[in-house]
């Protein structure tokens, strides 16, 4: 195990030193302004995003039970994407629609969402299969809400959308890094509190909660720290798939272990997955980059099926 | 004249239409053994007394103080509960699961870890320490869930069925590790269909001590210690069919019978 995690550790420094060298300028015309001014900030952000995306996701999978939980189960993602479909249709004529609008409204979609989840998940006569399926139900009405006001916008409205909807670390600098990194380490750390609950909720619900962890307690807490981490990295760069479901597996995987131990390097892990995305969706088309949610996702899906093909039964 | 408080108080349960006016009164040290048909409510009655389920009237009192007011935490250093089915996690490895059971210790990660390594020596199961949970026996996993509940330190167990779908030899296991920890001053409350278990294991002279309750239709219909000579009779009736006490090889056994045979 420890050669495991010293492994683990060596792949990851390599990853995050080399990727802020990597784009579309070569490493000759690399000036020190490009490097600090414009990817160093890129790679802090790719970093915190995937840090509190995995965090997010492996917390989600301890709580609900089921590996196939994710940062967007519980809406949040959903209701930021309602939010900034909000602003671009609603604000686009009146002027208002900028950066900062889009991503207040963003993170106002997503609290509306998490936030009465979050404090209903409190109440004792409520399982926590049925909070699962309340965000389910909030990510499946907030979609088609979104998609009847995308059929009432316009084509440069709903292109507009279709791009946020992508996701992507592109259009950020250190006001940015400033903005996300207070809600991402706070969130980060209050899942990371929560760790030994989170475990001991491997035996069930009951038989944790006669341990002495407060089941309800540690649901709203989980879902609350998400819900601000989440909102404000889907606020700032759009929703970006797959992380939080994938990088909790990869972890189990390399480390052959699936205590606690996950949660703890979700951070890590899950920040140098999405600078090492971010990298990718630099490089892989010429003159262009592609939205790094659109990388996530199409190295995602495959690495989850791989994974699962791993986990099959002997 | 003083007044012990006793150590659980139920009064008056009412539960979901299952439970009807349950009243039950446990003192410290005492071993109560829930008997009764399937769906009589023994389960729910127990999750009742644990503070699983919450109550819509009655009351339960653990040492005088209403159990709703009490944090899961609060009530982790009293009651110690294994539910009937586990549903653990897949991978979970087995000494990070025991060392769960420390939770309200609040201890170092190394300090719970150490003292499951000394537990898991002393009850001779150092040898399960690097399996995960689906590479257990039922045996086997029902073992470490009893030694999960002595790691927990609470001073009264609430059993819901350990033994009954293990075989006959790890039956016995489990019984002299539940019998054991009761004779070390362990409040005792558990839900089974097989008293002769505890004619086997529990000597003669504690019999006295060990409290029958019977329960059907939701309601606590019997009271009788395990040295009655009318338990076989009550026991009977319970279950709608002729109890007989028969002896065999000196030990004292429950025999049922249709009743129109």
């Amino acid at each position: 195990m420890t050669t495991r995690m010293g492994m683990l550790i060596g792949l990851c420094l390599l990853i995050l030193a080399g990727s802020p060298f990597v784009g579309l300028t070569s490493i000759e015309d690399l000036t020190p302004f490009i490097f600090w001014e414009i990817r160093f900030p890129r790679f802090l952000n790719g970093f915190l995003v995937g840090a509190t995306l995995a965090t997010t996701g492996c917390a989600f999978q301890s709580l609900f039970r089921n590996p196939l939980a994710t940062p967007s189960t519980t809406g949040t993602t959903a209701g930021a994407s309602l939010g900034a479909l909000i602003a671009i249709v609603c604000l686009s004529s009146t002027g208002f629609l900028n950066g900062y609008t889009l991503m207040i409204m963003a993170f106002v979609g997503a609290m509306a969402i998490s936030i009465p989840l979050a404090l209903l998940s409190e109440h004792p006569n409520i399982r926590t299969g049925d909070i699962l399926l309340a965000g389910i139900g909030c990510t499946l009405a907030m979609g088609a809400i979104s998609t009847g006001l995308q059929f009432t916008a316009d084509m440069s409205e709903t292109y507009r959308a279709v791009q946020w909807s992508l996701g992507t670390l592109s259009n950020v600098g250190y006001d940015s890094t400033l903005l996300l990194s207070i809600p991402t380490i706070l969130s980060t750390l209050g899942i990371l509190r929560q760790s030994r609950g989170l475990s001991a909720m491997a035996s069930g619900e009951e038989m944790a909660w006669s341990q002495g962890v407060n089941i309800y307690k540690i649901r709203r807490n989980t879902l609350l720290w998400a819900a601000l981490g989440v909102g404000t990295c889907v606020a700032q760069c759009g929703p970006i798939a797959f992380v939080g479901l994938v990088v909790p597996h990869i972890i189990r995987l390399a480390l052959q272990h699936s205590g606690q131990i996950v949660l703890w390097w979700s951070p890590i892990i899950g920040g140098t997955f999405l600078v090492l995305c971010d990298g990718i969706a630099r490089i892989l088309m010429s003159g262009g980059e592609i939205p790094v949610g659109v990388i996530t996702a199409a190295f995602g899906a495959p690495m989850l099926i791989g994974l699962i093909w791993l986990r099959r039964k002997p | 004249m003083s007044t012990v408080t006793p150590f659980l108080e139920a009064t008056n349960i009412n539960w979901q239409h299952i439970l009807h006016d349950c009243s039950l009164t446990v003192n410290k040290g005492d071993m109560i053994v829930l008997v009764g048909e399937n769906g009589c409510g023994k389960s729910s009655f127990l999750r009742c007394l644990s503070g699983w389920y919450p109550l819509k009237s009655g009351t339960i009192l653990l040492s005088g103080t209403s159990i709703r007011n009490l944090s899961p935490l609060d009530k982790s250093s009293t009651i110690a509960l294994l539910p009937q089915q586990l549903n653990i996690l897949d991978n979970i490895p087995i000494v990070e699961w025991l060392c769960n059971a420390r939770f309200r210790f609040e201890e170092p990660t190394q300090k719970s870890t150490k003292k499951v390594h000394d537990l898991l020596s002393e009850y001779h199961l150092d040898h399960l320490q690097h399996r995960t949970w689906p590479q257990l026996s039922g045996g086997e996993a029902q073992r470490l869930s009893l030694l999960a509940l002595r790691l927990q330190e609470a001073t009264c167990w609430m059993l819901d069925e350990p033994a009954n779908h293990l075989d006959p030899k790890v039956q016995q296991l489990v019984y002299r590790d539940i019998v054991q920890a009761w004779l070390q001053g362990t409040t005792m409350i558990t839900v089974t269909h097989n008293l002769n278990l505890l004619f086997q294991i529990v000597d003669k002279q504690y019999w006295d001590r060990v409290r029958i309750v019977g329960m059907k239709d939701g309601r606590i219909t019997m009271t009788q210690n395990l040295s009655s000579n009318n338990l076989a009779n009550e026991m009977g009736q319970l279950y709608d069919l002729q109890g007989h006490f028969v002896d065999i090889q000196g030990s004292k056994q429950l025999y049922f019978s249709m009743e129109n045979t």
